[in-house]
Order: structure tokens, then C-alpha cells, then sequence
């Protein structure tokens, strides 16, 4: 039994700093020398964004707890934004896992093979992610639509719909696009080994 | 064949009979040519996944009380008017009135859904943990209600703080006394056994629900018109065959509370008499705030008066 | 339709696909090609299975525990755990079962209780020698008895499908989830007599006080969480927001390990995790969707009516089914898909529904830590850094004892009931 290090494993727990997942030991990332500082500056400030989520639902929530019992004052729709707000998160978040190589996969095969035969089979999850998550990023945009033009809006805020369904949209398709970038680097990583398994 | 998908968030109570009905109603009329399929206990998603399957289409028929698609489409909000109606008689008189009943049927074509079904549901009435026979006991009650204008607004103005939550979180705080009241329909309150956290509801006559059938009207068009008029037909059948069932379960859920200990309080008449006029008064306030909405309102409050038992 | 939901995502599975776009591609492929309902269903589906408040406890208690770990509450605990069981043989891992029991009673999620008790023990149980496998199977298996103490959501979903009394539901988990404690606490103890795990300095009363004294912060957190919870100030989802609040001020102003910037590093990282678990249970949606629509369920409640069985073979096959059923999908599906069509059978072999419930709800718990498909798994994964492989061996031994556990629970209807019955 072999606990070898896979590109699979969750970035968080390895990375002290989310910016900056470290690659797999003896990866090549260090042969990675193109400028890439808009997408490292998007990056850096989508986790900062999730995070700040994060701490503000923690608020929010306090405060609707606090109000609600110590105050006998009720902020109607709190917990509808809270929710919302999760599923914001919880759909950028996807596409920072996914850039990150850090979806939850069962490592069986992938952890015991080279690294040709992993940039091969990456490249067809990637492939999959991308063909899959556009299709059905197509269909969010079709329901998105049909939500606008329905003006739905939700029960407590009244808020439009529209908004937090398109955090699936934003998901599905960002995921898709990076996977599609990934894939690439795959084919590069199948030809070339050692170029391969760089961050997006 | 086609399939026609009957949603529902409940199981075995009148709307879940509804769907029972029309089912068996549909087959006596084409047979195989339609496959009704019945979906209880949200297996199909939580409410508002419900009401936007039916309205855009990946559901072809969801049963629901109107208070969840009014945003779908705010014109539901006429039938939560608080102090509306004053018995299920008066219920059934209204909406099944035939013209009325057609007018009903095609009220939110706009927004993609028809209505082919519309029943009696229960009397909304108000769960509390200390006894609340008068208005006077009910100030100060933190009760859930739904995060609905038509039900917040009438219970501030009796003093009731509105608190809505989700309903996975309606038994703990009640038990925790985060709440402690809950406003809701009594076959519902029999069907999560609320007795064994509180005894005692109060009945203000507050608004009766009713239940509408809604199917995608993109889904109803392509059926052949065959198809189509045996739909409407045994919406109608199954809707007059479950009014004396709904009728009778609000009796036997009234009962099973009681025998669970628990109790049923009147408040008393001139108190309950000045209350609902109140509420009239606040509900016609809040749905004549848009325009369309007061249009239907108007014309149902007409039909409404004309109906009253004497 | 078998080979796109089935073959073709177990075949991928095994290639390390990700678990979400197994899903994914899976109802794609049905949506597509074999279903007639409107695709754009799957956005629907997906949002619905994210749209729901008691998901927000997952980042609450994810963050929480992560905070426990910068903060310094953990450490913390860690020694006072371990001066109060010092000479107790496995006293760490009967700790982590004990603290497991103890969250419990605060939580309803079992992965957040997880990734709280991972982060926590996990480093000080292979520290003391218990290894990576028994240790990463030990704190993603004693994650469940979570699910079997109150507060459940599985106990809400099930009372809600099954028009049971959740208050009944909730009473009667308390003992089958103290007796699943106990059996798990005697095969740590055994396993620690066993392998030789060092055990600590013997118990030293001013050493135990001076620790209680670094530790009360610590020690105060549970105590805090669990009154605001009984004492009606708070449910379990805000509790899990005032814990981080709580842990984030400790973490700042009392052991004053944490800065701002490192308060906003480990939401991060929380928000990070809490995207891999909630992704999975967004796109298991569609799955469990696709075979409520094809009416799998049904069948299989229909081949169960049709073998004739008696109660206590009905019951053993539901558990075998829940077993299996628990393997692959999540709990939240599986109660809520098979609920409806096993409580007609329930009722007509006269076995008491919430006794039934609380069966129900062992399995489920079991099925969050059985390979392939186990949220504890993933969290734990992700949490520990123990790779998949690892954990699906270390969790074996737990499977068993549990099962034995769930055997007792099934057979013995009054060790649920005693308690149902009293409320
Ligand atoms: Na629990
Ligand atoms: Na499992």
C-alpha cells in the first residue's frame, strides 16, 4: 500500500497558503516560467473573495441569531440571503477547485501510474468535465432566461431569482472553460511529461 | 404514451388525494394514452423547485397551496386574503362557482401555467405552547410563519412576532423556545405530530387554504385536444370528489389532536369578529398594491360576498 | 440508460474521475438522449439540491473546525483530553469517539463533525502510534455516530417523508447512539492494548488543573455551543456560526495565535472545502433525480413486497439494500428516495416507524464512511490529506463493529423506543 502524493488530493490541506497550492513533489511547475499575472491577480482575488463570503455569512448569521432571540427582533429574508450566498460560493469556489486540480476522485488508479499514463487520463476527465459542464451550463442559460423572463423573485426578499440561479450558469460554465484550458496542458503532458501538471 | 409527471411537497392528505383522483379520472377517460405518474413527499425537489418545474416545463403538474407560487405570480396572493372566507362551504361555493371556476383556469396563462385543479385545503390556525384563548394571550408569541407579506403583516397587527423558518428548523426551535407558536394548517400539525412538542392551537379563522393544480401550459398545448379535454374534465371531477374527503380529514386531524392531548381554542366571537375585519382590511391593503393583482382581487372579493353563507 | 448510469460512471470512477463530474456527465448523457424531460432540468435540480438551509451548517462547522486548529482550542483540548485519560490504554482514541458523541450533540452533520475532530485528533492519534490507516478510519467512522445523535438532519428528512414525530425520532437516537459509541470506544481499546500505543503520564491532579485552566477557552467552546443550542438561544446551523465567531475571537484576543490576515486564510481554505463536498451533493442530485424518475425505488420496493418476507427478514433486507444503497449514494438521497416506499411495508409487518427510522438512520450513518461513495470519506479525505485507498481500508474494522451495532439497534426495537416513549 502506497500513500503516494496525488495530484487529486485536495489542494487545502497540503497548501498553508490557498494562494498558492504547491505542486506535487518533483512536479514541474518550476519549469513554468510565462508571465501569468492577470490570472494569478483573478485568482488570488477570487479566493480572497469566497473567504470574505465566508466570514460575512458567519456575521450575518450571528446577527439573526442574536436579534431574533436576545432582541425579539426578526430581519425577515436573512436566512434566504444566507443561503444564496452559499450557493455563490459554493459555484466560484468550483472553479477555483477545479483550476486547482482538487476535486474529490478516488485515487485508486491515478495514484499508482506514471505520469504520461495520469496526463492521459486527466486529459479525458478534463475532456469530460468540459464537454459535460458546457452542455449543462447551455441548459442554466436557457432556465436563467426563462427564470428573467418570468421575473420570479424569491419569497422573503423579493429579490430576482435570476440572481442566485446564476451562480449554477457562472459554475458550470467556468468550469467548463478551464477544463477545456487544462485539457490542453494535458496534451501537453502526454506528449511531453515534464511540462506537464501546471496550475491554470 | 405520454407521461405526465403530478407533483407534491405532501403525502396522504387532500392534495395527494387530488392527484389520486384525477388519476384514476384521466384513465377512465383515455386509458393508456396518458401515464400518470405521482410524486409525493417533495421526491421531486423542495417547493420553489416544484413551482419553477411547472412554470418553465421540466414538471408537467404540481399541486400547491397558492401562498407558494405567488412569485410565480403575485394574483395567487388573493385567495391568502386572511379573513376571506368563513367556512370550507364558502370555500368550495367560490371557487367552484362554473364560471368562476373557468376564469381560475386560465387566470396565469401569462406566466405558462394553467390551472386544472382547485380544492379545499384546510383552515390556517395557530399552534402555540402556553394555551392562547384570547388575543390578549397571543402578544408577544414569536410564531413561524411563511416569509409571506399576507401572513407577517396580520400577525404584527394582533402583536404576534413573525418569524420565518425553514421547516426543518420549526420542531427544534420550538422545543429550544426560539419560537413559540406556528402558524399552519391542522393536517398538517397532525402529520408531523406537533402535539408532542405543543397542545394547545388556537383557531382564528384566519385564512382558509386553498390548493391549485397547476400544469405547463407549453406541455398542455402540444397534447392533442382529445387529451387536452380530458385533462380539464377530470381536474374538475377529481377536484368535486376530494372537497367532501379534505372536508372530512380537517374533522379527523381535529380529532387525532385531540386525542393526543392536545386542545382547540376559540377565541371569543366579538374579539374574532373585530380581528378579521382587521385582517380583510390589511390582506386588501397588501394585494392592492399591484395592480394586476387588485383586478382579480376585486372580482373575487365580489364573488366572495355574494357567496356568503347567511 | 444502465450503461450511462451505471457501467460507464463506475468505470470512470475507477479511472479518477472526479466524483462530481461523474454526475455530471451521467445526467448529461440521460438528459440528452434517454429522458423526455426538458433538460434544462438539470439546472433546477442542481440549484434545489444547494437551495437549502440546513447545508449552511456544512461551511459553519467546516470553518469552525479549521479555526479550532489556528486558534489553538485544539491543542488545547488535546492536552486536556489527554491529562484527563492518561492512563486509560487508547485514552486519545477513545477521546476522539467520546469528543465524536459530544459534537454530536451539537451537530447534525456528521462531515462537519469530521473535518472538526479530524483537524483537531487526527495529527496526535498517529502521533501516538495508532498509524495513518486505523487513525484516518477512526476519525471518519465515529464522524457518523454524529447522525445517530440528536440533533439529525437525517432524522428531520425522515420524519418529514414519513410523517413521524422528529422530537420522537430525535429521543429515541440518543441510546443506539451511545451504544455505537461504546462498542467503537471497546475495539479502540482492544486495538490500543494490541499495537502497544504509548500511554500517557498517569493522572497528576495539579497538572490536570493547570491544564483545565490553559484549556477553559477551549473547553468553554462546546459548553457554549451546546447551552445555546438547549438553552433556546440558537439551532444547530446559527450555533455553527457562533462557534466560528467564538473560536475566531479566542484564536485573536485570548491564545493571540491568529491574525486578521490568517482569520481570512482559514475561511478561505474553509470555503475551499466546503465547495468540494457541496459540489458532490449538488450533482448527486441529478443522479438520485433521474432514478426517482425512472422509478428504481419503486421497483425495488416492489421486488421486496414480492418475496413474501417476514419482519425480521424484511427488516434485514432493507439493511443489506441501505448497505449497499449507502455505498454509492448520499444519505440525504437515499432517505428521501426510499422513505415513501418503504413505510408502506413498514406498517404493513407492524414494526413501530420511528424504531424504524432510527434503523434507517444507523445505515445512512454507516453509509457516510463505506466505500466507494461516503461524504465522511471525502471530507476526511480532503481534511487529513489521507489518500482515498487508505481510508477505505482503515474504515473496514469500524464498518464492522457498526454493522454489529446496527444488528442490535434492528432486533432490539426497545433501545430506541425506551427513550421515544418517554417524550
Ligand atoms: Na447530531
Ligand atoms: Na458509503
Amino acid at each position: 500500500m502506497r500513500a503516494q502524493p496525488s495530484r487529486w488530493r485536495p489542494a487545502p490541506s497540503r497548501a498553508r497558503s490557498p494562494a498558492r497550492p504547491d505542486r506535487r513533489r518533483g512536479g514541474g511547475s518550476m519549469q513554468d516560467e510565462r508571465p501569468k499575472g492577470l490570472l494569478n491577480g483573478v485568482s488570488q482575488a477570487a479566493r480572497t473573495l469566497l473567504g470574505l463570503i465566508l466570514l460575512a455569512m458567519v456575521l450575518l448569521n450571528v446577527v439573526n441569531a442574536v436579534s431574533r432571540y436576545a432582541l425579539s427582533y426578526v430581519v425577515i429574508g436573512i436566512d434566504e440571503l444566507l443561503v444564496f450566498a452559499m450557493i455563490w460560493m459554493v459555484m466560484i469556489g468550483m472553479l477555483l477547485v477545479t483550476a486547482d486540480r482538487s476535486h474529490i476522485a478516488l485515487e485508486i488508479v491515478t495514484g499508482r501510474v506514471g505520469p504520461r499514463t495520469r496526463s492521459g487520463l486527466a486529459l479525458l476527465h478534463h475532456v469530460v468535465i468540459a464537454i459535460s459542464c458546457a452542455y449543462a451550463a447551455w441548459q442554466s442559460v436557457k432556465f436563467v432566461m426563462r427564470v428573467i423572463a418570468i421575473q420570479q423573485t424569491s419569497m422573503a426578499l423579493e429579490l430576482p431569482m435570476a440572481i442566485p440561479h446564476a451562480a449554477i450558469t457562472v459554475g458550470l460554465g467556468g468550469t467548463a472553460l478551464i477544463s477545456a484550458v487544462l485539457a490542453v496542458r494535458d496534451v501537453r503532458g502526454v506528449v511531453s511529461p515534464r511540462l506537464a501538471e501546471q496550475p491554470a | 404514451q405520454v407521461v405526465m409527471k403530478l407533483a407534491n411537497a405532501t403525502i396522504n392528505d387532500v392534495q395527494h388525494e387530488w392527484q389520486k383522483l384525477f388519476a384514476e379520472a384521466l384513465k377512465k377517460r383515455v386509458g393508456d394514452k396518458v401515464k400518470t405518474e405521482i410524486y409525493p413527499a417533495s421526491q421531486l425537489g423542495a417547493i420553489p423547485r416544484m413551482a419553477e418545474g411547472v412554470a418553465l416545463g421540466t414538471i408537467e403538474s404540481f399541486i400547491t397551496p397558492t401562498s407558494f407560487v405567488t412569485n410565480i405570480d403575485p394574483k395567487f396572493q388573493i385567495f391568502d386574503v386572511p379573513g376571506l372566507f368563513d367556512s370550507p362551504e364558502h370555500v368550495h361555493a367560490v371557487i367552484h362557482d362554473p364560471a368562476y371556476r373557468d376564469h381560475l383556469e386560465t387566470m396565469f396563462l401569462s406566466r405558462g401555467i394553467r390551472v386544472i385543479g382547485a380544492i379545499y385545503n384546510s383552515p390556517t390556525v395557530i399552534l402555540t405552547k402556553k394555551p392562547a384563548p384570547t388575543l390578549a394571550d397571543l402578544k408577544g408569541v414569536k410564531a413561524r410563519t411563511f416569509a409571506s407579506p399576507l401572513q407577517i403583516e396580520p400577525m404584527k397587527a394582533i402583536g404576534v412576532t413573525p418569524v420565518p423558518l425553514a421547516l426543518t428548523e420549526v420542531i427544534p426551535q420550538l422545543q429550544s423556545g426560539g419560537i413559540d407558536g406556528v402558524l399552519a394548517g391542522m393536517p398538517i400539525l397532525t402529520a408531523f405530530k406537533y402535539y408532542d412538542v405543543a397542545k394547545y392551537v388556537t383557531d382564528l379563522n384566519f385564512a382558509h387554504i386553498v390548493s391549485v393544480n397547476l400544469v405547463n401550459e407549453q406541455w398542455f398545448q402540444s397534447q392533442p385536444k382529445d387529451i387536452q379535454e380530458a385533462i380539464r374534465a377530470a381536474g374538475r371531477e377529481a377536484e368535486q370528489q376530494a372537497y367532501p374527503w379534505g372536508v372530512e380529514n380537517v374533522k379527523k386531524s381535529n380529532e387525532l389532536w385531540k386525542a393526543n392531548k392536545g386542545e382547540i381554542l376559540e377565541l371569543p366571537p366579538a374579539e374574532k369578529a373585530s380581528m378579521m375585519k382587521s385582517f380583510v382590511e390589511i390582506g386588501t391593503k397588501i394585494v392592492e398594491q399591484n395592480p394586476a393583482v387588485k383586478t382579480e382581487f376585486v372580482k373575487l372579493k365580489a364573488l366572495v360576498d355574494a357567496k356568503r353563507p347567511k | 440508460m444502465t450503461f450511462t448510469l451505471a457501467l460507464l460512471p463506475i468505470v470512470l470512477l475507477f479511472l479518477g474521475m472526479p466524483i462530481f463530474a461523474l454526475f455530471i456527465f451521467g445526467a448529461a448523457l440521460s438528459f440528452a438522449f434517454f429522458l423526455s424531460v426538458p433538460p434544462v432540468a438539470m439546472h433546477q435540480i442542481m440549484f434545489g439540491g444547494l437551495e437549502n438551509y440546513a447545508l449552511l451548517a456544512v461551511p459553519f462547522f467546516i470553518f469552525a473546525g479549521e479555526l479550532m486548529g489556528g486558534s489553538g482550542i485544539a491543542q488545547r483540548l488535546i492536552v486536556w483530553v489527554l491529562a484527563l485519560l492518561g492512563r486509560v490504554p487508547g485514552g486519545l482514541g477513545v477521546a476522539t469517539i467520546g469528543a465524536c458523541t459530544l459534537i454530536g450533540a451539537i451537530s447534525g452533520v456528521s462531515t462537519a463533525t469530521v473535518a472538526v475532530i479530524g483537524k483537531a485528533l487526527y495529527p496526535g492519534l498517529v502521533k501516538e502510534g495508532y498509524g495513518q490507516r486505523f487513525s484516518a478510519g477512526l476519525v471518519s467512522s465515529s464522524g457518523s455516530i454524529d447522525i445517530v445523535i440528536p440533533p439529525s438532519i437525517a432524522m428531520i428528512l425522515y420524519g418529514a417523508s414519513a410523517e413521524q414525530s422528529i422530537p420522537k425520532l430525535f429521543a429515541a437516537g440518543i441510546l443506539p447512539g451511545i451504544l455505537i459509541a461504546a462498542l467503537m470506544a471497546g475495539y479502540v481499546v482492544v486495538t490500543a492494548m494490541r499495537v502497544g500505543v504509548a500511554t500517557g503520564r498517569g493522572f497528576d491532579l495539579g497538572y490536570f488543573l493547570r491544564t483545565t485552566r490553559d484549556a477553559a477557552p477551549a473547553l468553554l467552546m462546546p459548553v457554549f455551543v451546546l447551552s445555546s443550542i438547549y438553552l433556546g438561544l440558537a439551532s444547530p446551523t446559527e450555533a455553527g456560526g457562533f462557534a466560528c465567531l467564538y473560536a475566531i475571537l479566542v484564536g485573536r484576543y485570548v491564545y493571540r495565535l491568529m491574525s486578521w490576515e490568517e482569520v481570512l486564510d482559514c475561511a478561505v481554505r474553509s470555503a475551499m472545502l466546503t465547495t468540494q463536498i457541496l459540489v458532490i451533493v449538488a450533482s448527486a442530485a441529478l443522479f438520485s433525480w433521474i432514478l426517482t424518475v425512472n422509478g428504481i425505488p419503486q421497483a425495488l420496493t416492489a421486488w421486496l413486497q414480492s418475496l413474501e418476507l417476514h419482519p425480521w427478514s424484511f427488516l434485514m433486507a432493507v439493511n443489506i439494500i441501505l448497505l449497499i444503497v449507502g455505498c454509492f449514494l448520499d444519505p440525504t438521497s437515499a432517505i428521501l428516495v426510499l422513505t415513501p416506499l418503504f413505510i408502506p411495508l413498514v406498517k404493513a409487518f407492524g414494526i413501530d416507524p420511528i424504531h424504524f427510522g432510527i434503523v434507517m438512520t444507523v445505515n445512512v450513518a454507516i453509509g457516510m464512511f463505506t466505500p466507494p461513495f461516503g461524504l465522511n470519506l471525502f471530507v476526511a479525505q480532503t481534511v487529513l490529506g489521507v489518500p482515498l485507498e487508505t481510508l477505505y481500508r482503515g474504515v473496514l474494522p469500524f464498518a464492522v463493529v457498526q454493522i454489529f451495532a446496527l444488528l442490535i439497534i434492528t432486533y432490539w426495537p426497545e433501545l430506541s423506543l425506551f427513550l421515544a416513549n418517554a417524550v
